[in-house]
């Protein structure tokens, strides 16, 4: 469980630094974070999925 | 294997203006064990017979039967006047899930199947709830005897001294048939559960036992009812008719979207009204004499109001507006396209664009209060006419009633006015009307609001998510939540604010809170910085709960004008909702969970997209629900509205039940010393004996509430404001003597 646990919190610490570009961008720049946080998104969830079904069994 | 199962009904005299749960004349009951259904009457045995049943009804021993009722918080009431005595049993046997209402019941089914409440998505037809509707939905069969004047519902009252040995067969018929009828919707519903349950893992009664318990509450806050003041009313009106005066509608009469009221004036041709015999006119001296009989008047006319004309103004409104949707009224033969549509709704999403639809939009709203609003608080005489004094006006009801349902798609509660008896929709009532409401003599009004409560509860759903939430952080450290969003938003959009910050190289998220916050003492700093406080602050709060509601940048727009006053452009929109995100990142990952989580696996919309579902803490299931309607719905709206709804249920209960200990119970000279009278989401209205005692019921109030939220937020502080007032106001500021709260006299 904890190594997801420590999967998802590295996935948080890019997660940061990609808002922050995403932030301070414009424009297409600011398309391509998105697109980025989204695809990091999509992995952070998948984590949890398999955090909480280790959890299960 | 299921329990045992009772279902019971009463009959009782006509709903009154004094008593919504009148006195009982008949109790009915019917089991599913083969042919077994009985009545028996308050004149049966000298009351001993009705009393033996109830005792065995109510009995919390006799746990292995399941009771249930058709509107069950109706008939609990009415059991609770005939015996007081029975109260803890009542809401122990709520509590324990013992009695259940086959109209939540399926109002739960609807829910969890399509997601619909009041509309029948593939019928197009309106669902109902009573019986006669169930049992016309389940079996086909039309119930006999609920309409007519001579339908024995209505006159049960003429055997209240009759034994039921002695009554015709019709009238005992009637009364068992629905206790009969009650069970076998249980059983079809149970069928209908089960499938669902097979088909999908869920239960859509996980929350039935806590919703029978909230409704049976309100039943009971819509019995006590709130007090009016007949002085108070009569300033209103005043106030009201001032509002409508046509010098304030100049700008809709030059529009010419309302033509002025005419007065009655003498006909142009000098026209009379001769009395019989008059000769008309005839020469005296050489004169012509006319007659002087009175002279005839042409007919008033009321203001009008020209929808073609508003119509016009409004497609040209639309055409100078980029992005103003027009709604527009359903096809028919001679307008294939319907017409154009300007509802309330409408003009509370575009009235401040332009000042034509902003006097529209007040009008409208003054004039609901003076047609509909008022007259509803009023006495009826027997026709149904509000009764009127020597002043032709209407003469207030000494007690108004709030009508509540107790649940809707959300998992909120609602309230409106309806016919049976005087009363008013307690959730949206005009704050220019709120004073024609106050405590009863003896009595004080004690509001109690939850603090942020859905700020608390979209902390609690992120935190339960993502396992975090700088939100939950904000809230825990006792940071005022919107003016921390309201300092982020001054620091990227305030360029003097920017500036301050650079001075004191301040950068860091905390800091510039701290900063902004030192703003809002006027004695340390100029006026012009405290209005950079004030108004981001107010920015935040759109912000903060606008965007959790899936709101895109458009109709953030439309709900910062309409909900809070605060005017932005598209552009700001767009950046406040980039501030916003950055502020609170949890909020991105929420927004992804909605739309890859919640997809609503049965529904789809009609025009091909998806719907969501979900649950709230408690377990009511929601299906079909728009993405906008999911977000507000997770974090808002559905979950807050469990643990608001918790509060309200126990401090109802608190009053009525001496087993709480608590010091809500009790009774003075002048009845009760505690009553809830209105429940309006995060507020609960209480009128509680003006005592020494006051603070202390107000604090157990409070307490109370936050309590049931800790329920749902264990892990996010919930805190409440608490004013006493006598009639009801936008009080704001409570009032404290020696640390203690008092009176705020208004």
């Amino acid at each position: 469980m904890n190594n997801y646990k420590n999967t998802i919190l590295e996935c948080d610490k890019t997660l940061d630094m990609l808002r922050k570009e995403w932030f301070k961008a414009e424009g297409k720049d600011k398309e391509k974070w998105s697109l980025c946080i989204d695809s990091f998104l999509n992995e952070r969830l998948r984590l949890m999925k398999l955090r909480n079904g280790e959890c299960q069994t | 294997m299921s329990m045992n199962r009772i279902s019971f009904d009463t009959e009782t005299h006509k709903i009154c203006l004094e008593n919504i749960a009148p006195q009982l004349v008949c109790l009915t009951w019917a089991t599913n064990q083969e042919d077994n259904a009985g009545l028996v009457a308050v004149a049966d045995e000298n009351g001993d017979g009705v009393n033996s049943v109830i005792d065995g009804l109510l009995d919390p021993k006799i746990d292995d039967f399941q009771r249930i009722g058709h509107n069950a918080a109706y008939d609990l009431a009415v059991l609770l006047n005939h015996r007081p005595d029975q109260v803890t049993n009542i809401f122990n046997l709520l509590e324990s899930g013992h009695i259940h209402c086959t109209r939540i019941r399926e109002k739960l089914l609807n829910l969890a199947q399509h997601g619909h409440l009041d509309l029948d998505p593939l019928a197009k037809q309106p669902i109902k709830y009573s019986l006669a509707a169930l049992v016309w939905g389940y079996f086909g069969v039309k119930l006999e005897g609920k309409e007519g004047e001579d339908a024995w519902r209505m006159n049960y009252d003429k055997l209240t001294e009759v034994p039921s040995a002695e009554w015709p067969a019709a009238a005992l018929s009637y009364a068992k048939d629905d206790s009969v009828w009650t069970l076998r919707v249980w059983e079809e519903q149970e069928k209908r559960k089960n499938d669902f349950l097979e088909q999908t893992g869920i239960d859509p009664f996980e929350c039935l036992t806590f919703r029978c318990m909230v409704d049976f509450a309100f039943f009971l806050v819509t019995s006590w009812g709130m007090a009016t003041d007949a002085e108070e009313k009569e300033k209103v009106e005043d106030m009201l008719a001032e509002a409508l005066a046509p010098e304030k509608m100049a700008i809709l009469f030059e529009h010419n979207i309302l033509t002025p009221a005419k007065a009655p004036r003498p006909a142009a041709n000098g026209a009379k009204i001769h009395v019989e015999g008059c000769k008309k006119t005839w020469k005296e001296d050489g004169k012509i004499i006319k007659c002087n009989c009175p002279v005839k008047m042409t007919k008033g006319v009321k203001e009008k109001k020209s929808t073609n004309n508003l119509r016009a103004f409004v497609s040209q409104f639309a055409k100078v507006h980029e992005n103003v949707a027009l709604s527009y009224t359903s096809p028919s033969d001679k307008f294939p396209e319907g017409q154009i549509s300007v509802s309330a709704e409408w003009l509370d999403q575009y009235a401040h664009l332009d000042p034509v639809l902003g006097a529209l939009q007040n009008r409208e709203k003054v004039q609901k209060i003076v047609t509909t609003e008022i007259p509803r608080m009023c006495l009826k005489d027997e026709c149904g006419d509000v009764i009127l004094d020597g002043n032709d006006r209407g003469v207030i009801s000494p007690i108004v009633r709030f009508p509540y349902d107790s649940i809707k798609e959300t998992g909120r509660s609602s309230s409106r006015a309806g016919k049976l008896y005087p009363s008013a929709n307690g959730q949206n009532i005009d704050p220019r009307v709120k004073r024609c409401y106050r405590a009863r003599p003896g009595r004080v009004l004690v509001s109690v609001d939850l603090s942020g409560m859905e700020l608390g509860t979209l902390a609690q759903k992120c935190l339960q998510l993502f396992g975090f939430s700088v939100l939950a952080d904000k809230i825990n450290a006792g940071v005022d939540a919107h003016a921390y969003l309201g300092s982020q938003i001054a620091y990227h959009l305030c360029d003097e604010f920017r500036v301050i910050c650079d001075k004191n190289s301040t950068s860091d998220k905390e800091a510039v809170y701290e900063l902004f916050v030192q703003m809002k003492d006027s004695s340390l700093w100029e006026d012009k910085y405290h209005e950079i406080y004030a108004k981001y602050r107010k920015f935040a709060k759109p912000t903060g709960l606008g965007f959790p509601g899936g709101l895109g940048a458009q109709t953030f727009i439309q709900f910062a004008a309409a909900s809070y006053g605060v005017t932005v452009n598209l552009k700001t929109a767009r950046r406040l909702k980039e501030i916003w995100i950055e502020t609170y990142p949890e909020m991105a990952h929420y927004f992804k969970w909605i739309t890859t989580d919640c997809v609503d696996p049965r529904n789809t919309h009609k025009e091909g997209g998806e719907l969501y579902a979900y649950k709230s803490p408690f377990g009511l299931y929601r299906a079909g629900a728009l993405y906008c309607a999911a977000c507000n719905g997770v974090g808002l709206q559905s979950f807050s509205a469990d643990g608001a709804l918790l509060g309200m249920y126990r401090v109802v209960r608190a009053s009525f039940d001496p087993t709480t200990e608590s010091c809500l119970y009790g009774f003075d000279n002048y009845g009760p010393v505690a009553r809830v009278v209105n429940f309006i989401h995060d507020e609960n209205l209480v009128e509680v004996a003006d005592c020494d005692e006051l603070h202390e019921m107000a604090c157990e109030i409070g307490n109370i509430m936050t309590g049931a939220m800790r329920v749902v937020t264990p892990d996010v502080i919930s805190e409440y404001e608490t004013v006493v007032m006598r009639k009801w106001d936008k009080v704001t500021k409570a009032t404290f003597e020696n640390d203690r709260l008092i009176v705020t006299e208004n």
